[in-house]
């Protein structure tokens, strides 16, 4: 390839991929595009594909708020801070504080019945 | 707070250069350039490395090493953003080092994201191509993927891609060439070898 076709094809991928980009189709149909199976033709497909699979991507607004945070240094609140929590330690707290009250209500149970047993015992009367 | 609201709309309507400035001495500063460059870079390592966990891993680093080295930045002519490119294009590549290989990862959201109404097969079909091409892009020298990116991701026009990477309009122009040779060339190659495959595979 000469430098000068060479120019060609540089200058038509280049007016072929500002149109595909901005879906101008009427400027893509004025454009003298390559009869298909040529080099410039092949080329024409890959950018039309790039096109479609190039697409910009949004981080999460929890990712961009966190970071936000810790690069600035602001204090996010306790609750806010609980909310940004997985669901998985939501869980695993409630199943930890129903435990616990279950906990300390057999043990309330437990002293409420020998506490019981000790004033049914009766009491030996001294020699 | 009313004030510093209004500090923060001030900053929003400030040149890059000026908040830079800003940015040396006042945290707000840098957090509107944040809020302006986080997409970008985002992006760039997004698919330049295929998973979210790690993108935003190398993101968070990327803009804590900005904040901790802003103080030395001095504006030699080039955009802000080849310097966080720039950042971010040395993360990326230590972050393939540590790895110890380049493997290609799927992009792990790509195809929940795909919408399409299309028949199921014909959606199979174009996300296998779209893996494959996102695959050859990942091959090609990082040089090659940042052009691609800028150019389809952020739009930028040839000019401005120069800016950022150092080079020439024209010199833009030849490598985006050379990149879309280098990409037709490697499909082929892969085609050629599914193929292969196949007809060992049909022989029995």
């Amino acid at each position: 390839m000469d430098g000068t076709s060479e120019l060609k094809i540089q200058d038509l991928l280049d007016s072929v991929t500002e149109s595909i980009q901005r879906g101008e189709n009427t400027k893509l149909e004025r454009l003298q595009l390559p009869p298909p199976g040529t080099e410039a033709d092949e080329l024409i497909d890959i950018v039309t594909e790039l096109d479609a699979t190039l697409i910009a991507v949004e981080p999460s607004a929890e990712f961009a708020g966190q970071l936000r945070s810790q690069l600035l240094g602001e204090r996010s609140s306790v609750m806010k801070r609980v909310r940004q929590m997985p669901a998985r330690v939501h869980v695993a707290a409630v199943l930890a504080v129903i435990a616990g009250f279950f906990l300390l209500w057999t043990r309330r149970l437990s002293d409420t019945t020998t506490g019981q047993d000790i004033t049914d015992e009766p009491i030996a009367a001294p020699l | 707070m009313r004030k510093l609201f209004a500090r923060r709309k001030r900053y929003q309507q400030l040149d890059v250069q000026t908040l830079v400035e800003l940015a040396k001495n006042d945290k707000e500063a840098f957090g509107e350039l944040y809020e302006r460059y986080l997409p970008k870079m985002y992006n760039y390592i997004y698919y330049r490395i295929g998973n979210v966990h790690d993108a935003e891993d190398l993101t968070a680093r990327l803009f804590f090493r900005a904040l901790s080295h802003i103080g030395k930045y001095e504006d030699r002519g080039v955009p802000f953003q080849a310097w966080l490119y720039r950042i971010a294009h040395n993360l990326v590549a230590n972050w393939h080092r540590d790895q110890g290989r380049r493997k290609i990862i799927a992009l792990d959201d790509y195809v929940a994201n795909a919408q399409n109404s299309e028949a199921p097969d014909r959606l199979a079909e174009e996300l296998e191509e779209k893996q494959q091409l996102l695959q050859a892009v990942r091959r090609l020298p990082a040089d090659r993927q940042q052009l691609l990116l800028l150019k389809f991701i952020d739009q930028l026009s040839n000019a401005e891609i120069g800016e950022i990477m150092g080079r020439t309009e024209g010199a833009i122009k030849s490598l985006y060439h050379r990149t879309l040779m280098a990409l037709r060339d490697d499909l082929q190659l892969q085609d050629n070898a599914i193929d292969g495959d196949r007809l060992v595979d049909s022989r029995g």
